[in-house]
């Protein structure tokens, strides 16, 4: 079970590190959902090509990062709104994805790859623990690469100056802007980032499924938006929150499974999980500022 | 963080434009034919009555679903559900006017009127919870109703092809609705008909709330300073409700306008585009409402060019969506911007 929970959480968590590193850039991604569902549908093109799962990875980085790139030209470069144009990556996402599937795979539905396998990885000595074996082995290399992102992030973050210059220019840009440094710089890398942990994110969808579906990004891109704010700039928070959002979608799957509900049904418990996450938290978060405030 | 969305005259030139460019150059790239494909592209619309009417059809809604993103941008909220509210409001809508046939009374007028009336309720009772949210906990609307809507969009998916659909025919669809609560056709084959009429009192009769009524004028004052609104003694959370309540309303209207003039059934994706769409006019328009109309026929416009090229060029694609974010990223543009807002 814990073992499933972690292979929902590791999209999750890429894109979840992506959106707070920009967060604390001082940049709100709405965008990263399109990201994610551009990686999904590169890493298919890329593996379909050469019928390596590890050029789809390459692709499915490049091509989230040419949407990332896209995104800040046009936010920080020409100053357009921030939500709209995120809005817009996500549309073009979707254009984007289904025209080159009708150009390219002459179907505008399922493209799947055959005879691709992304291995398991088992750790020796650590398979064997109980528990914990099932929590970290076992895994497609995925899994664990979501956390070394997440470590590093966060390392880089707290320990780097550079790291402390990015999240100085979450806060307060003229600051950084008077010691000399270009806020727009770490903006810019902040969402290059978010490009490629949601590029992976959407790899990692679609690789372990050996296929492309519509729109399969499923609102993972808007559910690690969602733990991004919950989980208010700290990394660790983040993380939670989207391990606890997956572990809410895999009770609510098997409850469904339990009681034989369609699968169409399955496509809305994501974003009902998410939005009850929401409500719960702030609801919480608006009597303990009332408490405060008394 | 700032959720005004001032699109600039400068960002809505470029964008039309890039959207127009781009889709007429990947229509044109994916020909057989370049020349009468590059033809119907630009001519194509007003060629014959069905295409035209479809035009203004189209125009119609969007003009509604135009004006429900609108009001929630005046009171300063961000509705985000318009795909979902106006789905649903066609189901509802659907499902009344259905009905009727099986109470036995089939009243032409007061039918359509109940039918328009629950699709508007059902749109604005979505949109008024995530007003609510907004308004008593500081719940973020953009967020909360994108994942509304997102979750009853499989919901009503699914309902559309079992419990509610029509078991005689192929399509998943609820059973035509009777012929008495049917908008007249105004130019046939089109679409079009008297909802087009409905449409634009909507917006007169809204424009004219939202510029020369106390709520109207109350509700915008909160939209561009709340606190000074506050203030000023205005009950500013009140208002974050209502700008997503009528938004949402105005949305499940649309969605019953397209049952009961367009479609005559709601369809499964039946109003798919009308939502993202309402955001990409009342953009366009800088949510002016006299100013949706124009926008909402260009916008119509540059979707109908699309598909009479695309009947013409032998290869289909589904541009819509490219066109959608074309016009979402660049419509914002500043391109002689100031460094900092």
């Amino acid at each position: 079970m814990i073992h499933l929970v972690v292979a929902i959480s590791t999209p999750l968590m890429l894109a979840a590190t992506g959106g707070l590193m920009t967060k604390l850039a001082g940049v709100l991604n709405i965008g990263l959902e399109g990201m994610i569902l551009v990686g999904a549908f590169a890493a298919i093109l890329g593996a379909s090509a050469t019928g390596s799962a590890i050029v789809g990875l390459m692709a499915a980085g490049a091509a989230g990062t040419l949407f990332a790139l896209i995104f800040a030209v046009i936010v920080l470069r020409l100053k357009a709104n921030l939500f709209i144009a995120g809005l817009g990556i996500n549309l073009l996402a979707v254009g984007a994805t289904a025209s080159l599937s009708s150009l390219l795979f002459s179907t505008r539905g399922v493209v799947s790859v055959s005879n691709l396998t992304v291995p398991l990885y088992r750790i020796p000595l650590v398979d064997s623990v109980p528990i914990i074996g099932e929590i970290v082995s076992g895994h497609t290399f995925f899994a664990p690469l979501a956390w070394i992102v997440v470590v590093a992030a966060a390392l880089f973050v707290r320990n780097s100056t550079s790291g402390l210059e990015l999240q100085a220019t979450g806060i307060d840009e003229d600051v950084v802007a008077a010691r000399g440094l270009n806020p727009s710089r770490y903006r810019v890398l902040a969402i290059l980032f978010s490009g490629v942990t949601c590029g992976i994110a959407g790899a990692a969808l679609s690789l372990e499924l050996g296929a492309f579906v519509p729109n399969m990004s499923g609102g993972r891109g808007w559910i690690a938006l969602v733990a991004v704010f919950l989980g208010q700039k700290r990394f660790t928070a983040v993380s939670a929150v989207a391990l606890l959002f997956a572990a809410a979608e895999y009770g609510a799957n098997s409850l469904q499974g339990t009681l034989h509900l369609p699968r169409t049904l399955a496509l809305s418990v994501p974003y009902l999980v998410t939005l009850v996450g929401m409500v719960v938290f702030g609801a919480i978060g608006k009597a303990q500022a009332r408490n405060k405030g008394e | 963080m700032t959720r005004h969305t001032h699109p600039t005259s400068s960002g809505i030139l470029i964008s039309i434009g890039a959207a127009f460019s781009l889709t007429f150059a990947i229509i044109v790239a994916t020909s057989s034919a370049p020349l009468a494909t590059a033809f119907h592209f630009f001519a194509g619309p007003f060629l014959n009555r069905y295409h035209l009417g479809n035009l203004l059809d189209g125009a119609s809604l969007l003009i509604v679903t135009g004006f429900g993103v609108a009001v929630a941008f005046r009171s300063g909220t961000f509705n985000l559900g318009g795909e979902g509210q106006t789905y649903l409001g066609s189901v509802v809508a659907a499902q009344v006017a259905v009905g009727m046939i099986h109470g036995g009374e089939t009243q032409g007028v007061i039918g359509a009127v109940l039918a328009l009336g629950a699709a508007s309720i059902a749109g604005g009772a979505v949109g008024g919870v995530s007003g609510a949210l907004r308004a008593n906990w500081d719940i973020d609307e953009l967020v909360s109703s994108f994942l509304l809507s997102s979750a009853l969009i499989p919901i009503i998916d699914f309902a559309l092809s079992g419990p509610l659909r029509d078991s005689s025919g192929y399509l998943l669809s609820t059973p035509l609705i009777p012929s008495s609560l049917r908008l007249l056709r105004l130019l046939p084959p089109s679409t079009l008909n008297t909802g087009i009429i409905l449409s634009i009192s909507t917006l007169l009769i809204g424009s004219w709330m939202l510029h020369r009524t106390l709520p109207g004028f109350e509700l915008r004052m909160t939209g561009s300073g709340r606190g000074f609104a506050r203030y000023s003694g205005v009950r500013t959370s009140r208002y974050l409700f209502v700008g997503m309540l009528v938004s949402g309303l105005l949305h499940g209207f649309a969605g019953g306008l397209h049952v009961l003039g367009t479609r005559h059934s709601a369809m499964q994706g039946g109003t798919g585009g009308l939502g993202w769409n309402g955001i990409a006019v009342a953009l366009i328009a800088e949510n002016r409402p006299l100013a949706l109309i124009p926008a909402a026929l260009v916008f119509s416009y540059l979707m109908t060019a699309t598909q009479t090229a695309m009947l013409n060029s032998g290869f289909s694609l589904d541009l819509s969506a490219v066109v959608q974010g074309v016009v979402f990223l660049l419509i914002t543009v500043k391109r002689f911007g100031r460094s900092r807002d």
